[in-house]
């Protein structure tokens, strides 16, 4: 019994759309499928299995939600329970999308005993609110075959052999095919299959179960690869003295930011925040969030603006010391690995490094990025994003007339006093949002008649009549 | 401002599919409204929408407009306008576009300048590629020399920014290479009104929601149909009336065309109406070989005067043609259609259905006085009908024939779907919504009923749907290819019309469907597939097999059968043509048909029609004598008489418009047409309306009236008129005189002829069982590839069908002939002896041994299939080595069950509920056959496996499901209330149990069940199941 198997029927759901258990029924579906993957309680309680059509759901819950099931997301829920397993095993196996394989024996003593340990982990992934089965056997693969049976038991070989008489061929989920030709030779449980040679079951059945079914009675070896941790940073660095005043604190702490940056470069990794916090002897810790507005991880980016941000805290007691923790990182976007940088990478990082500079000026969210949207009408052209916007293809018919300057909302004004150059351009669009704009553009200037002393002190405007008949400034030329 | 006029000569319709915002018969009525000189109706490389826009024309015929046929062309962004001058430009368009069209895959085409120079009776508009400072293509010299005169500038201007830079453009390149220039709005809708819809088919046409397209969307509405006030005020006069200049110059109407019938089948020597006569009556006397009656004479002369005056002797002499090459390669055939059913047509040998016989029928044949082209529809076996298709290609030409279209358009359903998805909407709660709701029952305002808050939470997008889903249904979506419809003509096709490819290899469409073919008078024939024709044919060859005499269509005895007229009276209908659905078996003990033409009532009466119009309980009424025949007019008595007063038929509807209603020709023609579109708006509320209130004004009530609106609408989902039930009938006639007296030979032929019908394989064999035939299983030392009899001891009697290797799943054909080809005549002794045969596979042996063929040679049909597994391993590749012998447990009644159906789909000596039954786990349960025996209002418990359930629908009030147990089908009917209560056995038991009441109607022929409460029977089924294998 070295091996445990942890099942997670219902990963998804609970790691995504907790509580996952409530009043409303919830069926999850694969992208474009119409087969029900999973389904809460409220909904198994109408009838909703897996595997049925998502059509024939609905007639015994019509009111169920429906959630599409993202792949990356799978993996990333799988990942989640891995963690915490590793507090229990340094050899954890992910097999996706929901089960685990937790390597137990070299464990046991550490402890107690497998039973103890089996109860602890069985303890915080109910405290953690996931439900399992779980299942420990000799090899990895048996202990697959018993959890994903539904079978919760620590089995030696002999009893392994025994139990697999009372495993049914449906349960071993295998591929649709295999089964069917299973069921042809009349064998119903695992156990009849063990019983075949395996290279007959090989040639006669199927290859994969037969490799399955070797790797599980431990006939064949095999081990799951090794889930790794992701790392973080943590850094706790004690003073010899307190210090009062938080200047004095810059040289030690721009040290330790140092070590930050070059834990990130070497791993080509970049990050957007960093927590460091200051610790006093009697008052609880100061937090110091840094963040920057783009990922980096250069360290004059990094004392840029951890100087910027020290300008900002005030101490209510002396420091004794301090912690810098950052668990979010980023992969460096594969164009920044090209040896020979071209000047436009040059220019990115420049403007990275600006915009770092800026936002710790004035505060990240002070700073918005600007972005071009493809709507036709102008004042939903130019968008406000905290984060950088792909850049979008202008509308084709662009207003290629339209003034810089653009009213936030448009003014109404009176035609008399207007003398039009040049028009009309016609706007009729934006029904789908419900505030369908339809306009007659026109440029004119502000005098009805300029005589040639004004025409100097003339302004253009932008203006538009609507099919009412009135009239609007949008915008002055300049 | 002095009045100015103007040509509209760049214009698309929906026929540009997804592109054009309206319909052509909008664009024509609008460009008139407008005051509009012309019309260039110019849609993307296809003219399929013209006709519609000619069509609408004609209403305005006094009119000064003139409508242009034209197509655009688009080729690196530039636009090519071709327009054509007179009949010789429209051949060379049609040429044009059908090697664009023949070029690319089905949809698209390919395009390039130089194709242009095969046009010299047509006028080309070219709008360049605006770019600063882009030099003149280089085949623009070429273009010119070609076109010279013929060549203009088309100037577009949209009030966009782009505007002056176009316009500056197109004057210099005007100036610099002399060229007129000509005005254009480029319309691609009829009104600005249409910009929402536009915007939303670009959104399907790229297949992304609006909101994520907004950049390749138009910016303003300024693509329609301008006034010509806005027109002036945008272009210089000059470029307006250039358009006009450009108008006097294209002469083409489509009125023009001519259409030539074929002349190949007429012989040399004869001209078409000697040569029909000729052969007509030599037919009359082989069908009347004792002397042609004295009446069917006088039917002939006056039909053949009609076929003369009307010009029909080719259209006749083309099908008969057909027919004859069918006769020759025995390939069953049988017309149907209003003209099919003449006496003519009878002598041809192109219908089996006898003008003496059914004297009562029709208001026969094609009536002069209504404009309806002739209409004959032949069926062919459908597993051979692609012979006579080839015989056409192959005496015509395939420059000379094609396939007609159909265009496919927007349904409600359909137009849901792509709506939802350009506005953005979740679409599984869509797909719920659609599946939900009661389509065929529909009302008015079905728009509101179904757009609900249940598709999306935003109001806005409600809004949208419910004024856009209006609109676009009727759109066309692309063309697809008609199911039979063929054009034939005398000089090359491509002249008329564009051809283009279809999906199918080897196929080709033409751009116009069957309604634009009838609008110009072109001639088509419908060669259409049917597979109990198929069936029949098969059968009649089982029979003359074992009589040994040849056994004809022809030779089953037509007179009204008591017998066989008994079996259709109690709904003993299993395998027959037309009335064995459920619903036409509930109606025939109601109906209780006793001759031929009841059969016709029959077919034709369990339709949305009649059951809309509420036409059946009356006519049921007053044909059982329970209710007085009454016809609502004194004028309307011929035409009503023979169905007691009650319209059935879609001929009669239009009879009453025109007797009734007054109707003239052309109106009750567009009737006919309009009955699939009666709820669209517009101008069927028109004819609706006429309809009515002239009904009214005669003195019909009411209620009348609005039965037989409804019933239009009703027809409207499937018209079926009375020509089409005739030859129906009489298959469904033959069909039943096959069950009646040679059950194994039809049952042999259904499965020969599958997949077809209704019913499942399994199904016929249980219905053939109860009838006394007996069927043996599949054995490798006995059967075929197909099912065949078996001789009967007494040659004269019909034997038991053997089952053939085609039942057996995954069993290569080639491998069963082999297997056939090469068996010893004492039979294989041993598996071995199989096994060693050459191009048997694995897979093969496999099936075989699953489907239980080799039970003769010992063993059971698990150990078989393991050893038939790796045979070749052991015998062929790895000669030394010993296979290792591994018993396998043998199977029990269960699992042979489970691997008769799931090897063959058939299973022939048990039955899983005939299994449970002796299993003790149906004590309570009666048998389907016993209900007969029970008075209505007693309650039972029944149970079977669930071979038909409805998906319920919320709004439908009543679910049908139908099972199945060893002694027959039980039809069970669950209300509303209780499928709600217990939705989840309803909608996943595959074993059911109901307890209910007995529900009896037409003096107990009819049995329901109307379930109270339903049990699941599944479990048992596999918890008896591992009982079973427990005492192993």
């Amino acid at each position: 019994m070295r091996w445990f198997y942890m099942h997670f029927p219902h990963l998804y759901g609970e790691t995504w759309n907790t509580p996952f258990e409530r009043q409303q029924p919830i069926v999850l579906i694969k992208e474009h499928g119409s087969y029900v993957i999973d389904a809460n309680k409220a909904a198994q309680d109408k009838g909703v299995e897996n595997g049925i059509l998502v059509n024939t759901a609905f007639c015994l819950a019509p009111e169920m939600e429906i959630i599409t099931m993202l792949p990356h997301k799978e993996a990333q829920a799988l990942r989640r329970v891995a963690k915490f397993a590793y507090r229990f095993s340094a050899w954890v196996g992910l097999d996706f999308p929901d089960g685990l394989y937790l390597e137990v024996a070299s464990m046991r003593k550490f402890f107690g005993g497998l039973p103890q340990l089996k109860t602890r982990i069985e303890t915080l992934f109910q405290e953690l609110g996931y439900r399992f089965h779980i299942a420990a056997a000799p090899t990895p693969k048996a202990s697959r075959m018993l959890a994903r049976s539904g079978i919760h038991v620590c089995v030696d070989e002999h009893r392994f052999q025994d139990i697999l008489r009372k495993v049914p061929v449906e349960c071993l989920e295998l591929p649709e095919p295999t089964q069917l030709r299973l069921q042809k030779l009349g064998l119903r449980t695992a156990h009849d299959i063990t019983e075949l040679p395996a290279g007959d079951l090989a040639y006669r059945v199927d290859s994969e179960l037969a490799l399955y079914l070797n790797q599980a009675l431990g006939r064949q070896d095999w081990r799951p690869d090794p889930f790794i941790m992701p790392e973080d940073f943590q850094l706790k660095v004690d003073m010899e003295q307190e210090f009062e005043s938080l200047n004095p604190l810059l040289f030690p702490l721009a040290a330790a930011v140092k070590r930050f940056c070059l834990f990130l470069q070497n791993r080509c990794l970049v990050s957007q925040f960093l927590t460091i916090k200051l610790i006093h002897r009697k008052h609880a810790e100061t937090l110091m969030p840094i963040h920057l507005a783009t990922a980096d991880n250069r360290i004059d980016s990094w004392t840029y603006m951890l100087s910027m941000q020290i300008a900002r805290v005030t101490l209510p007691a002396p420091v004794t010391g301090f912690k810098l923790k950052a668990s979010e990182f980023e992969e460096i976007p594969p164009s920044s690995l090209v040896l020979f940088q071209n000047a436009g990478g040059a220019h990115e990082d420049k403007k990275a490094y600006l915009i770092n500079r800026l936002a710790a000026r004035i505060g990240a969210e002070q700073l918005q990025f600007v972005g071009l949207s493809d709507d036709p009408r102008p004042e939903k052209q130019t968008l406000y994003n905290s984060q950088p916007l792909q850049p979008a293809h202008p509308p084709e018919n662009m207003m290629m007339e339209s003034p810089v300057w653009l009213l936030s909302s448009p003014q109404e004004v009176d035609i008399r006093q207007y003398h039009l150059i040049r028009g009309p351009l016609r706007l009729h669009s934006g029904w789908w949002d419900g505030s369908i704009a339809s306009r007659d553009y026109y440029i004119a200037a502000t005098s009805p008649r300029p005589t040639a002393a004004e025409i100097t002190s003339v302004a253009l405007h932008w203006l538009f009549r609507t099919p009412q008949n009135q009239w609007f400034m949008h915008g002055i030329f300049s | 401002m002095q009045p100015m006029n103007f040509a509209e000569l760049h214009c698309i319709s929906n026929y540009s599919f997804l592109r054009g915002a309206s319909h052509p018969e909008e664009l024509v009525q609008q460009a008139i409204l407008e005051g509009y000189k012309g019309l260039a109706i110019t849609d993307e490389c296809s003219v399929a929408g013209v006709i519609k826009a000619w069509k609408a024309m004609q209403e305005f015929k006094d009119r000064n407009f003139k409508l242009v046929i034209g197509s655009e062309f688009y080729f690196q962004d530039e636009c090519f306008v071709v327009l054509c001058q007179n009949r010789q430009g429209y051949g060379e368009l049609c040429r044009l576009i059908t090697s664009c069209r023949r070029r690319a895959e089905k949809g698209d085409y390919h395009f390039s300048p130089e194709d242009l120079h095969s046009l010299y009776h047509c006028l080309l508009l070219w709008r360049p590629y605006q770019q600063e400072g882009s030099k003149p293509p280089h085949y623009l010299n070429r273009l010119l020399q070609h076109f010279s005169q013929r060549f203009w500038l088309l100037l577009e201007q949209h009030l966009v920014g782009q505007d002056l830079t176009r316009r500056s453009n197109i004057e210099a390149l005007a100036r610099q290479l002399q060229l007129p220039v000509v005005a254009s709005s480029y319309a691609q809708m009829h009104h600005p009104e249409r910009k929402v819809l536009h915007d939303v088919l670009a959104a399907i046409r790229l297949n992304t929601p609006v909101h994520q397209i907004k950049s390749r969307l138009l910016p303003n509405a300024e693509h329609h149909l301008r006034q010509l006030s806005k027109l002036a005020a945008i272009y210089k006069p000059q470029y307006l009336a250039e358009s006009l200049h450009i108008l006097q110059q294209c002469e083409f109407e489509l009125g023009e065309l001519c259409y030539q019938y074929p002349e190949e089948s007429v012989p040399k020597g004869y001209t078409a109406k000697t040569y029909l006569r000729e052969t007509t009556y030599q037919g009359a006397h082989k069908r009347y070989p004792d002397g042609i009656p004295e009446s069917v004479v006088k039917l002939i002369e006056k039909e053949l005067l009609i076929i003369d005056e009307l010009d029909y002797e080719y259209y006749f002499l083309t099908i008969y043609d057909i027919v004859r090459y069918a006769r020759s390669q025995e390939i069953l055939c049988q017309g149907r259609g209003s003209a099919a059913n003449s006496v003519v047509c009878y002598c041809l040998g192109i219908t089996e259905v006898d003008p003496t016989k059914a004297s009562l029928l029709f208001e026969r044949f094609i009536s002069k006085r209504r404009n309806e082209p002739p209409d004959i529809d032949v069926d062919f076996e459908n597993a051979r009908r692609e012979e006579v298709i080839q015989y056409i290609y192959n005496r015509y030409g395939r420059d000379r024939c094609a396939i007609a279209a159909t265009v496919i358009t927007y349904r409600s359903k359909s137009a849901m779907r792509d709506l939802g998805k350009a506005l953005g909407v979740d679409l599984m709660q869509m797909e719920n919504v659609i599946a939900n709701y009661g389509w065929r029952y529909r009302g008015k305002n079905w728009v509101d009923e179904v757009i609900t808050p249940h598709i999306s939470q935003d109001n806005h997008i409600l809004t949208c749907m419910r004024t856009l889903l209006p609109q676009l249904q009727g759109f066309p979506r692309h063309l697809s290819q008609h199911v039979g419809g063929f054009i034939i003509s005398q000089g090359p096709l491509i002249d008329l019309v564009p051809i283009e490819n279809a999906s199918m290899a080897d196929r080709t469409v033409i751009q116009w469907d069957k309604d634009d073919l009838e609008s110009l008078k072109l001639m088509k024939v419908d060669i259409l597939a049917l597979g109990m024709l198929t069936a029949i044919r098969k059968s009649l060859d089982y029979i003359s097999g074992y009589k040994g005499q040849p056994l004809t269509m022809a030779d089953i005895p037509k007179h009204d059968d008591p017998l066989v007229y008994g079996m259709l009276q109690k709904a003993d209908t299993i395998g027959l043509f037309q009335v064995e659905s459920r619903a036409q078996m509930n109606m025939l003990p109601r109906l209780k048909p006793k001759e031929y033409y009841d059969l016709v009532v029959q077919v034709a009466i369990v339709r949305p029609g009649p059951i809309h119009g509420d036409m059946v309980h009356p006519y049921l009424k007053r044909k059982n004598h329970q209710e007085e025949p009454d016809v609502p007019l004194p004028e309307l008595k011929p035409i009503l008489e023979r169905t007691f007063g009650v319209p059935i038929f879609q001929e009669q509807v239009i009879a009453i418009a025109m007797v009734g209603a007054d109707f003239n020709a052309d109106e009750a023609e567009d009737l006919r047409r309009s009955m699939a579109s009666w709820k669209k708006q517009g101008h069927m509320n028109r004819l609706r309306r006429k309809l009515t209130e002239r009904l009214l004004a005669k003195g019909v009530t009411q209620e009348y009236a609005d039965r037989l609106c409804r019933q239009i609408e009703g027809f409207g989902e499937y018209g079926f008129p009375e020509s089409h039930a005739a030859s129906f009938a009489l298959l469904a006639y033959i069909s039943g005189w096959l069950k009646y007296y040679h059950p194994a030979a039809f049952l042999c032929g259904l499965l020969n002829s599958q997949p077809m019908g209704f019913y499942r394989p399994w199904q016929l064999v249980q219905d053939a069982q109860r009838h006394g035939v007996a069927v043996l299983p599949v054995d490798i030392n006995c059967s075929t590839w197909d099912h065949y009899l078996q001789t009967h001891p007494d040659a004269s009697q019909e034997g038991s069908v053997r089952m053939g290797f085609r039942s057996v799943k995954g069993l290569s054909q080639e491998a069963a002939e082999t297997i056939v080809c090469l068996r010893p005549t004492h039979g294989f002794r041993t598996m071995n002896e199989v096994m060693n045969l050459p191009a048997v596979g694995r897979d093969d042996l496999e099936a075989l041994a699953s489907a239980n063929a080799f039970q003769g040679l010992g063993k059971h049909r698990y150990q078989q299939r393991w050893e038939a597994s790796a045979f070749h391993f052991y015998h062929q590749l790895f000669m030394d080595l010993e296979p290792p012998s591994n018993e396998l447990t043998a199977p029990g009644r269960l699992d042979n069950i489970i691997e008769d159906y799931s090897s063959t789909a058939v299973i022939l000596s048990d039955h899983p509920m005939a299994y449970l039954r002796e299993q003790s786990a149906l004590e309570d349960c009666s048998s389907a056959e016993s209900l007969y025996g029970f008075d209505a209002g007693k309650e039972v418990f029944v149970a079977g496996v669930v071979t038909n359930r409805q998906r319920p629908g919320t709004s439908a009030g009543v679910t049908f499901v139908t099972l199945e147990d060893e002694t027959g089908s039980i039809n069970v009917v669950i209300w509303l209330q209780t499928a709600l209560r217990q939705m989840e056995t309803l909608v996943k038991a595959r074993l059911l149990k109901i307890y209910g009441k007995i529900d009896k109607d037409a003096g107990g022929e009819v049995v329901h069940v109307i379930a109270y409460k339903l049990f699941d029977l599944s479990e048992q089924l596999v918890r008896l199941e591992s009982k079973s294998r427990d005492f192993h």
